[in-house]
């Protein structure tokens, strides 16, 4: 998921930079910092996940959580994931420097869709919050997958044989990612049902802590 | 809830421990009139029919080729000037590059130096030994000798490149970025509480 340097054109690599500049901001504008141990916890979680890899399928793809940061944490997910993404371009060579912005907007942007789509959904009882932990966990990765290949693709690449291979590629971490959140926000949702209402004030003090 | 969050953390840590990188690499070394290479993901998958790109340091490609069913590649030695790169395209926005020196390349004065006096040193006990034996010709003798050393050399020379190229992830790496992320919550917590009085 994480795309190399000297891969992406230059318009592609601009445009991913200013779009995860706009996210960041509103990330951060939004960041209720009373829960900015949460958003560093969930970084931390972000930056390791990348380790984890799941041997099923053709290719081995780790796991990437962008969906169960969407989902806990909202527009605060941009902030969460650039650190997350900058350490691991430092630390593991993963994706580049220059591929930081493409890379942020790729992940942090579904995360964001996922909560907008079921953040409400995921404060619901029994079933609803699995139903809504599995899409956020499943689409997460289907979205980023597809704005990869997309990047790629506007960098000159055939989008259907990228597609393809990116999507096939990432269907098994779809899978388990689906699962996993649905597990965690299953288990929040009876321990700490404040905690599903994204990172941004208003929400969560709705939801009541 | 705290408790929670540290032990999966831990869990994805521990789990993490045969630490492979979702990333490709690459390296080559020569042997002979040939330049030999492999690509391969960390783990041991190699990079199979993955598109590979000699580039010198303008930017001009000298030679590509494709990777063949072990990840292996093979190109002509190239002969302009070191330093060269060479670049493996994995697809999916994966790519890996290794740069050539002059020493990898065993081209530069360090390597012709020692070379030119061998073969100095070379020519007039070769002389003196002629009338003795059966004429020798010193530059044979050097070339088969060469020829030998590469062959015998390339099996290290392989480890030494591929160990260059594959510099694992190690714990230290994760403890220190998970450092980092601490210090940054600790600082955006610090700027926001002292604005705050």
């Amino acid at each position: 998921m994480h795309i190399s340097e000297g891969v992406l054109s230059a318009p592609v690599l601009a445009s991913g930079a200013a779009v995860a500049a706009a996210g960041l901001a509103v990330g951060l504008k939004k960041l209720d910092y009373d829960r900015l141990p949460q958003v560093g916890i969930l970084a931390a979680g972000f930056f390791v996940a990348s380790l984890v890899h799941v041997p099923i399928g053709p290719t081995k793809a780790h796991l990437v959580l962008n969906g169960l940061l969407g989902l806990l944490l909202g527009w605060a997910a941009f902030p969460a994931i650039f650190v997350g993404l900058a350490l691991q371009a430092v630390l593991f060579q993963y994706g580049g420097l220059t591929t930081l912005g493409v890379n942020t907007t790729s992940m942090a942007l579904p995360a964001v869709v996922v909560y907008l789509l079921f953040s409400r959904l995921a404060q619901g009882q029994g079933r609803l919050a699995w139903v809504a932990g599995f899409g956020a966990g499943f689409l997460g990765i289907l979205f980023s997958a597809l704005m990869v290949s997309g990047a790629l693709a506007a960098s000159g690449e055939a989008f259907s044989s990228v597609a393809r291979l990116v999507i096939v590629a990432h269907v098994p971490i779809m899978f388990v990612e689906g699962i996993l959140t649905a597990v965690i926000v299953a288990f929040l949702g009876r321990v700490r049902p404040a905690m599903l209402g994204g990172a941004s004030p208003g929400v969560s003090k709705e939801a009541g802590r | 809830m705290r408790r929670v969050a540290f032990l999966l953390i831990a869990a994805l840590a521990l789990a993490a421990t045969p630490a492979w990188a979702h990333r490709v690499n690459v390296f080559a070394y020569v042997e002979g009139n040939q330049l030999k290479g492999e690509g391969y993901f960390p783990g041991g998958a190699k990079a199979e029919g993955c598109k590979v790109e000699l580039v010198d340091q303008g930017g001009k490609v000298l030679a590509q080729t494709v990777t063949d069913k072990q990840g292996a590649f093979t190109l002509p030695k190239p002969k302009a000037d070191p330093p060269l790169t060479l670049i493996l395209y994995a697809g999916g926005g994966h790519r890996a590059t290794y740069q050539l020196t002059a020493a990898d390349l065993g081209v530069a004065s360090g390597g012709s130096a020692p070379a030119a006096q061998a073969a100095a040193a070379g020519s007039p006990s070769a002389q003196a030994t002629a009338g003795a034996t059966a004429t020798v010709d010193p530059a044979q003798v050097q070339a088969a000798v060469e020829r030998a050393l590469d062959r015998k050399l390339a099996p290290i020379r392989a480890m030494l490149a591929r160990m260059e190229a594959d510099r694992g992830i190690g714990v230290q790496d994760v403890v220190g970025g998970l450092g980092w992320i601490l210090g940054l919550v600790g600082l955006a917590a610090w700027m926001r509480y002292r604005k705050q009085g």
